[in-house]
């Protein structure tokens, strides 16, 4: 469980970042 | 109100988890028979009904989906079915540790335990099917007719031990008519399933919200793309 609860939240921070990323691309399509 | 709720049920789940220890640990005595390794049943029995209820509850909203087409019944499935697979996986491990001590092996092909092996191994596929389609009809379609599937392996293992004479203990629960526990001991099982359920519903709606970032990703990629 507990790694489980770890394994979520990694996958959370990695979402996080990769959902800025793709809105960092689609604002500025030419950076 | 999403984080609210987390947090709320959280607390609860913590406080009742914390209590049912106290009760667990210093409150019962231990069995005449088995000695303290009975205590894992506390584990045992609730983490296995939450994985067979979950995974009922992911064969529902699966046929939702074949019903309707709408993906917001898949994306909870997935999620329901995950969280169940983790509890499903608690189950066999904590009854493999008590047939370690009571019956001197950590497995045996009994067909209570051969069936609720098989069925974690389809649930198991049904994840790893979702991560290998990437097109969202087709992937929530074949997951669904998985998760039906499995949940059908569910339920005869549920009912193995009625149904067959197993090596694993008959069912013990009053609301099985097992009748096999005192009172005293047997509530603290139904205390632990309510503070996993708990559990189970925050992780359900962390795992929700990471289905609706994915999907946003996914239409924000696509427009990123058509530019």
């Amino acid at each position: 469980m507990f790694i489980y609860v770890v394994l979520i939240t990694l996958r959370e921070r990695k979402l996080r970042k990769e959902l800025d990323r793709v809105r960092r691309m689609v604002e500025h399509p030419n950076k | 109100m999403r984080e609210k709720i987390i947090i709320g049920l959280a607390v609860v789940a913590a406080g009742l988890l914390a209590w049912n220890m106290n009760t667990i640990f210093t409150g019962l005595p231990d069995e005449l028979n088995q000695g303290a390794i009975y205590r894992i049943i506390y584990f045992h029995v609730p983490a296995n009904i939450l994985g067979m209820l979950g995974f009922g509850l992911g064969m529902l909203l699966s046929i939702g989906y074949l019903v309707t087409k709408d993906l917001r019944y898949d994306a909870l499935a997935a999620s329901v079915t995950e969280v169940s697979l983790v509890f499903a996986s608690i189950g066999l491990a904590t009854g493999s540790i008590w047939a370690r001590i009571i019956w001197g092996v950590w497995w045996a092909w009994d067909l209570r335990l051969t069936s609720w092996l098989v069925c974690w191994l389809i649930f198991g596929g049904y994840l790893m099917l979702r991560r290998a389609v990437d097109e969202p009809i087709q992937r929530a379609r074949f997951a669904a007719v998985v998760s039906v599937l499995g949940s059908v392996n569910a339920y005869i293992s549920y009912k193995s031990i009625e149904w067959w004479n197993t090596q694993h203990p008959q069912p013990v629960l009053s609301i099985r008519d097992g009748g096999g526990m005192a009172p005293g001991m047997e509530a603290p099982i139904y205390w632990n399933l309510l503070a996993l359920a708990c559990f189970s519903v925050i992780l359900v709606m962390v795992r929700m919200r990471q289905e609706s970032f994915a999907r946003e990703i996914d239409t924000l990629r696509r427009m990123a793309h058509a530019q």
